[in-house]
């Protein structure tokens, strides 16, 4: 008796033990994760650990249990239960039904849309003659993704990891608690977070799939080759591209979330501000527990500052390795050296419209980025007239490569745009493709906002072998593919925000500095040069402030003839910036040339050639006061 | 400052002067009256060459500047005088490039300094050579001027000095003098040459005195 009591306790405590251990794992395919994660301790420093709800990922295991994030709540979802739903586009619908504030469409796509319903309110829908497909009955905490899969197996292969249903051909949508679609899918899937705002121009569209919907845009258009522009596509270096890719592959990982990421923000940053462009960072935070910045360069317009033209692509990178090696080369190292390049350059030029200059993070994690970018500019209301977004643009599959411009209806206005602007300027072959589903960078997050926007890229569907692996680095490039996209893009942007014909921005800016001294008096001369402009340029102004980047003075009361200036009598102890500009006949005035610091040209000058030209700089001012002495 | 020390000031310093002239023509201390060539009073113009102290100094304004002196002794007891005066400096100079130089830039300085000694003198006589040695402060005031951008620094310091020499009588109320001097004059102030500058040298100069 007693021998079988002690049985009976024995499988007592099996079954509590088993029952312990079937809460703990609820699904057992989770030990078979992604197991890519767990390298993450070996990896970089992690950004912004203190924030994260559900452990410090030096922390993290794929196998833990998730508690619950504390999000901010849905107002949409507050009262009733919302479902997910997805509505076919139907040209006959009534369409007025979708603007019900019980829907909420969230993301459109080519042959659908994805809508958030109240619970009860879609059996409304049918009646309207819309064909729906219910996706998931509770929409409350939980996080959704679109998830790129090149082929049904793919789309199989992704049930394993949460729950998902294929939406569109080759378009899945993904969904685990309340945990990153990025922390979990395999390198290889492309995702995009689904939008929980309403889509911002949804009014306007019809529902017809495939119809072409142009927006109305009033932008002047230049057929004929402009001189201009071609100036500045000839500017585009290869050896430039080279470089900024290198750097940034430099980094090892550029893994939103890490600090190198972080590191790669500030040296673009510093890229803009060096190039003479104002340059902010744009902090967001993302996966309930991570920040980053976008980094937004502004050159602002002359005639028509408030509207906006935007060149982009993402920074971040991604692989199987991402917190300790991930060059992404040419995803997307290539699209940001294009934004550089494009910084670099368009910085000695006047435009009517504002251009930015943007190179977003997190747009592999879902387009966060971006996502948090265009949201706001829609809530400040800023007049972004076009968007292009370049991402993935150096690997080149076969010879010759095109570019794929990818677009959805609203912004095919812009593909024609940029088809004539590389006819124009570049023997590049362009690939239109007209598809709102392919959402899987940051044009999308426009998209969804209700601005134009397109995606240049090297392949719709990817040809890149090393695509989000360790091994996309610089030497599996096609540079030459490269700077001809980037002489495309330049050309359309320069198109798009209208260069101003005024003088072109004095180069070779350099300054010297020296100190006199006597017992107890020291002064600094800076001894500032710069190279002729060769246009119809009649003088030059120079610009001093002690501030970098801010507050500039202007020197001399009318416009330099000769191309150099001292600047006397300043203290020794105190650091100066100047800036050039250069002025023509008819009193128009360049944009500022890049700052130099006084002493920024100290070191190996001593050139015969810089020399001589101080020499002329002194002769030129003795005999200047020598005349005021006489007068 | 208030009124009241303004008064004392004054009235301190009108007391010293008087002091002074009492004992300057009335005065004769009772050990001089055995000596008939002693007299307790003379004055002293001498001029000559200040080497100054500081490379700094010398390489913005020479070797050796002209400077002249006027120096008054009062003998207080055997051996001992108490000593001051004037002494005159002045100088004509180049700034000098304080780190990188990429052309040739130069501005003319002139520099001037008054100083007024106070200290005591020993001196011993073998015959009509009457060697001495002292030593005592100075009070400095000195002006650095750039000339063609009218750059100027003025400030006034104290310092110390040493001196050394010797009078040759060639009568009772006259002798040649010859003397050196060393001076200290440290500055809490400079430029990027030098961040402290001592205002010292060494001077040797020749002279007449005069004794009443």
């Amino acid at each position: 008796m007693r021998h079988k009591s002690f049985i009976l306790l024995k499988l007592l405590s099996i079954l509590v033990f088993l029952f312990c251990i079937h809460n703990l794992f609820p699904q057992s395919d989770r030990t078979k994760l992604d197991k890519n994660y767990k390298q993450r301790d070996a990896g970089t420093e992690i950004r912004s650990p203190k924030k994260r709800s559900i452990g410090s990922v030096e922390n993290f295991h794929p196998e833990a249990e998730i508690p619950s994030v504390s999000k901010p709540k849905n107002p949409f979802s507050q009262r009733a239960r919302t479902e997910l739903i997805k509505i076919y586009k139907q040209r006959d619908a009534g369409i007025e039904i979708l603007h019900s504030p019980q829907i909420k469409i969230v993301q459109e796509l080519n042959t659908c849309f994805i809508a958030h319903v109240k619970s009860g309110f879609s059996s409304n829908l049918p009646r309207a003659g819309f064909k729906l497909e219910h996706l998931d009955d509770d929409i409350q905490d939980k996080d959704y993704y679109l998830v790129y899969c090149p082929s049904s197996k793919e789309a199989e292969t992704l049930k394993y990891y949460g729950n998902a249903m294929l939406i569109e051909e080759n378009l899945a949508l993904f969904w685990f608690d309340n945990k990153e679609a990025r922390e979990i899918l395999p390198a290889r899937f492309q995702i995009k977070r689904l939008p929980g705002e309403a889509l911002h121009s949804f009014k306007k569209r019809s529902l017809v799939s495939g119809e072409n919907l142009h927006q109305t845009v009033k932008l002047p258009s230049r057929i004929e080759t402009d001189p201009v522009i071609l100036d500045i596509v000839n500017q585009v270096s290869k050896q430039n591209l080279t470089d900024y890719i290198q750097r940034l592959q430099d980094f090892q990982t550029r893994f939103a979330s890490t600090s190198n990421c972080e590191l790669a923000g500030d040296y673009i940053y510093d890229f803009f501000i060096q190039s003479g462009i104002e340059a902010e960072y744009d902090p967001f935070s993302f996966a309930s527990s991570y920040s980053s910045n976008n980094i937004v360069g502004t050159l602002e317009g002359q005639a028509y500052p408030s509207q906006i033209v935007v060149i982009c692509a993402h920074y971040d990178s991604y692989s199987d390795q991402p917190y300790t090696l991930a060059p992404g080369a040419d995803d997307n190292a290539s699209g940001t050296a294009a934004v550089m390049e494009a910084a670099r350059i368009f910085a000695n030029q006047s435009f009517d419209f504002t251009v930015k200059f943007i190179c977003f993070s997190a747009e592999e994690w879902g387009l966060y980025g971006s996502e948090d970018y265009a949201r706001e500019a829609r809530q400040r209301g800023e007049d972004i007239i076009a968007v292009i977004n370049l991402d993935m643009i150096a690997y080149t599959d076969s010879i010759p490569e095109d570019l794929d411009i990818i677009s959805n209806q609203a912004s095919e206005w812009l593909v024609d745009r940029f088809i004539s602007s590389t006819i124009a300027y570049t023997t590049l072959d362009i690939s239109k493709t007209v598809n709102p589903t392919f959402v899987w960078s940051d044009h999308s997050s426009f998209w969804d906002r209700g601005y134009s926007a397109i995606l240049g890229i090297e392949d719709t569907f990817i040809s890149n072998p090393y695509y989000h692996t360790t091994n996309d680095t610089i030497d599996t490039l096609n540079l030459d593919f490269t700077t001809e996209v980037v002489k495309a893009s330049l050309a359309t942007a320069a198109d798009l925000a209208q260069p101003v014909d005024t003088p072109r921005v004095p180069t070779g800016f350099t300054s010297r500095s020296q100190i006199m001294s006597s017992l107890f008096s020291s002064i600094k001369t800076a001894f500032l040069d710069w190279d002729s402009n060769q246009d119809t340029v009649t003088g030059y102004n120079i610009y001093r402030t002690t501030s970098s980047h801010f507050g500039y003075q202007k020197l001399n009361s009318s416009p330099l003839a000769q191309t150099y200036y001292m600047d006397q009598n300043l203290d020794p102890s105190t650091s100066y910036y100047y800036v050039l500009t250069a002025v023509d006949s008819l009193g128009n005035e360049s944009n500022y040339s890049k700052e130099v610091v006084d002493d920024e040209g100290n070191e190996g000058t001593n050139s015969i050639e810089g020399r001589a030209r101080s020499r002329n700089m002194l002769r030129t001012i003795l005999a200047i006061r020598k005349i005021n002495l006489w007068i | 400052m208030n009124k009241k020390k303004i008064l004392t000031r004054k009235i301190s310093l009108k007391i010293s002067v008087g002091l002074f002239l009492v004992l300057l023509f009335f005065g004769r201390p009772s050990y001089l009256l055995s000596d008939p060539f002693k007299l307790p009073v003379s004055i002293s113009f001498s001029f000559g060459y200040f080497q100054p102290k500081e490379k700094t100094f010398r390489d913005l304004y020479g070797n050796n500047k002209f400077q002249l002196n006027f120096n008054m002794r009062y003998v207080l007891m055997k051996n001992i005088s108490i000593y001051s005066g004037l002494r005159y400096l002045s100088c004509n100079g180049e700034t000098k490039i304080a780190g990188p130089e990429f052309q040739e830039e130069k501005y003319n300085l002139k520099f001037t300094m008054y100083s007024i000694p106070l200290g005591f003198i020993y001196s011993h006589p073998f015959k009509n050579i009457h060697p001495f040695l002292g030593g005592g402060v100075n009070y400095n005031i000195y002006r650095e001027k750039w000339d063609q951008i009218g750059i100027s620094f003025e400030d006034k310091n104290l310092g110390f000095f040493l001196i050394a020499g010797v009078e040759y009588f060639i009568s009772k109320k006259f002798s040649l003098l010859g003397r050196t001097q060393f001076s200290s004059i440290p500055t809490k102030q400079g430029s990027k040459l030098d961040e402290n500058v001592n205002l010292g040298g060494t001077e040797f100069s020749l002279g007449l005195s005069f004794y009443f």
